[in-house]
């Protein structure tokens, strides 16, 4: 008896080698693995799931106007793009590192696309990833179902334990996902509050996605929702109000600046050269956090405004030279 | 086992082995493990599908349009051309999202261009759209993560200038990049280090700039444990928080709380130089005091008085 995955193989193989679209019962009676004596109700379904499969594949499996099948090679198969050694070798070792990341929750997928795209003869480096680091199997599973539900616009449930330690059970409309410092966070519109928010998807318990209608949306994300305007700092999270602050870079930490700043705030470049400096207007939101990020990035970074929080630090400097003198 | 898990298993197979067609070349031999290790697989795994690939054909009266190929003494032997699907078939929308999401990881955004020829050449996905819903970075760049995984692929050895911590200017080293690391969003490269004759891992935003010195290497050995800085054999220090204060163990690899009693919570944390554990303890700012030993307590006085204060200018 042929085996299930050889018959979707062979029937892979069939469409993409016959010259015209074919019928159905050709397909029955030429691809070896669909059992003689089959009702035509059974075939019929075997064969539809099948094609269905296949299509999940990559493979453009259409039906004509007549009814008969024929794969569309133009839908198909790829452009062939050949990688510089450096391109593949960044291709293989980002896949090297996230394939076995259970964090990274597209792990499937990405080896299929890696296998697609990249040549083989590039040996990946040997890499690691640990994208979370608190239950990366849990957060990694919980994203691909949050992800899953973005993607289907479905709405998501989910028990929740805020900062303050208070649980809760929240609808959520998931409009999108990042991670970062070691957490994923998903974002999405909750209904009770009627209001985007921010949640860390370690504390999330008990997800389920809305399973009623399952190929209808259950809403529509913004037009313009961008994740990105959701991810800050590590200062720009916290109890304080918001503040502006403008921080100072030395030359010799220029170069450092654009990882540091990540794209946030309003960057000024002072000079050129070697002896060119920048200012840094930034929100911030948690004062200690900030004092905390000026001091662990430095040399070089200083606070320029507001004068009472360079008091703080001067402060605070002090404080920790009296408790180890 | 269900029948809707059977369902799935085959489809994953059937998938594997559709995508390994096109990467067998007509009338090679390769080894099996040097195609397993190339596709990500175990050879068990890999050799079971290439029998089972190789009774697979197009016209089940047709024995020319059988996959060409059979497993001999570990050997992969293609005797001729696949029937068909010898070409890399288009990414899925799923595929393309997982491609697009995983570069970003290291810095490529959707509009960087090996992003774009990729998805391109492949895939009608929206790369921008996908970036605009998933991020699993949160710089745009990587630093000189190019570099040095092609450095390590070739095994050539790099000049870097490293801006370590405490360092008022980066220090030039030549390294023979070994293994890239990514953790908790940042990336790090272990090599070996020419200059301190020994392993060093790097953090990449902190390398300034990195040039391929054309002389390759013969790798040391190197055993990737998954921890940035293992912590089992190093010294500890012990720090006393303030009441109120969280210490931050997830930053602190290693470190474990050994009291919750009033009037604080007091940690013991693994640290392999004085530099890194004197700074973290000054961003305290007076609410972290190091109880012993007295090396770091000394580190800390001489990190906020010293040269390489990050603060000197107003303190």
């Amino acid at each position: 008896m042929t085996d299930a995955t050889e018959r979707l193989v062979n029937l892979a193989l069939f469409l993409a080698t016959a010259r015209e679209p074919v019928s159905t019962e050709r397909i029955r009676s030429e691809v070896a693995g669909y059992p003689t004596g089959q009702d035509d109700d059974a075939f019929e379904r075997m064969f539809e799931r099948d094609k269905e499969v296949l299509r999940q594949t990559g493979l453009a499996i259409e039906a004509t106007p007549e009814g008969l099948n024929r794969l569309d090679a133009s839908a198909t198969f790829a452009t062939e793009v050949t990688l510089s050694p450096t391109d593949a070798a960044v291709v293989r070792t980002v896949g090297a590192a996230l394939l076995d990341d259970p964090a990274f929750p597209f792990a499937d997928d990405l080896r299929y696309a890696i296998t697609k795209v990249a040549a083989l003869e590039v040996s990946p480096t040997p890499a690691l990833s640990r994208l979370a680091d608190e239950d990366p199997e849990t957060q990694g599973a919980h994203v691909a179902e949050l992800s899953a539900a973005a993607t289907a616009r479905k709405r998501v449930t989910f028990g929740y334990v805020n900062s303050a330690g208070e649980p809760r059970t929240h609808e959520v409309e998931p409009y999108g996902l990042f991670v970062r410092e070691g957490r994923w966070y998903a974002v999405g519109r909750d209904t009770e509050l009627d209001e985007a928010r921010v949640y860390a998807v370690s504390r999330m318990s008990d997800l389920s996605l809305n399973a009623s209608r399952p190929k209808s949306p259950d809403f529509e994300r913004p037009a313009d929702f961008d994740v990105a305007a959701f991810i800050g700092l590590p200062f720009q999270y916290g109890p304080d109000e918001p503040f502006e602050v403008t921080i100072g870079f030395d030359p010799g930490i220029l170069w450092r600046a654009q990882a540091l700043t990540s794209g946030f705030g309003t960057f000024v470049l002072n000079g050129e050269g070697d002896d060119a400096t920048a200012t840094w207007a930034v929100t911030a939101r948690n004062r200690r956090r900030l004092l905390r990020w000026v001091i662990g990035n430095g040399p070089g970074i200083h606070i320029v405004s507001p004068l009472e929080l360079r008091g703080e630090l001067k402060v605070g400097l002090a404080e920790v030279v009296n408790a180890h003198e | 086992m269900s029948s809707a898990s059977r369902n799935s298993s085959h489809a994953v197979r059937a998938r594997r082995l559709l995508a390994l067609m096109h990467h067998l070349e007509p009338d090679s031999v390769t080894p099996v493990p040097d195609l397993a290790e190339a596709l990500g697989v175990s050879e068990q795994e890999l050799a079971a599908d290439l029998e089972l690939l190789s009774v697979c054909a197009a016209d089940r009266y047709d024995p020319l349009t059988n996959v060409p190929l059979y497993v001999e003494d570990g050997l992969v032997h293609v005797f001729g051309k696949m029937p068909a699907l010898d070409r890399a078939v288009r990414l899925t929308s799923a595929e393309a999202h997982a491609l697009v999401t995983a570069l970003q990881a290291v810095g490529r955004g959707s509009d960087d261009p090996l992003v774009t020829a990729l998805i391109a050449a492949s895939s009608g996905v929206d790369t921008g759209e996908v970036e605009r819903v998933v991020r699993t970075a949160v710089s745009p760049d990587a630093g000189p993560y190019t570099v040095l995984a092609s450095a390590a692929a070739r095994r050539e050895r790099v000049c870097i200038d490293y801006q370590g911590l405490g360092d008022p200017e980066p220090r030039a080293r030549t390294i023979e990049p070994l293994a890239m690391q990514s953790e908790r969003g940042a990336w790090y490269v272990h090599a070996f280090c020419r200059e301190a004759g020994a392993l060093r891992t790097f953090r990449l935003d902190r390398i300034r700039t990195a040039e391929p010195t054309g002389a390759h290497f013969t790798p040391h050995r190197f055993d990737a444990t998954g921890a940035i800085l293992p912590s089992e054999n190093l010294p500890r220090a012990v720090i006393a928080f303030a009441p109120g204060v969280t210490p931050p163990e997830r930053e602190w690899p290693g470190s474990h709380v050994i009291q919750i009693d009033a009037p604080g919570t007091v940690v013991a944390v693994p640290y392999a130089g004085t530099a890194w554990i004197a700074r973290e303890v000054a961003s305290f700012l007076g609410d972290a005091v190091v109880l012993e030993p007295f090396e770091v307590r000394e580190a800390v006085a001489s990190f906020v008085t010293g040269e390489t204060n990050p603060c000197r200018r107003i303190v």
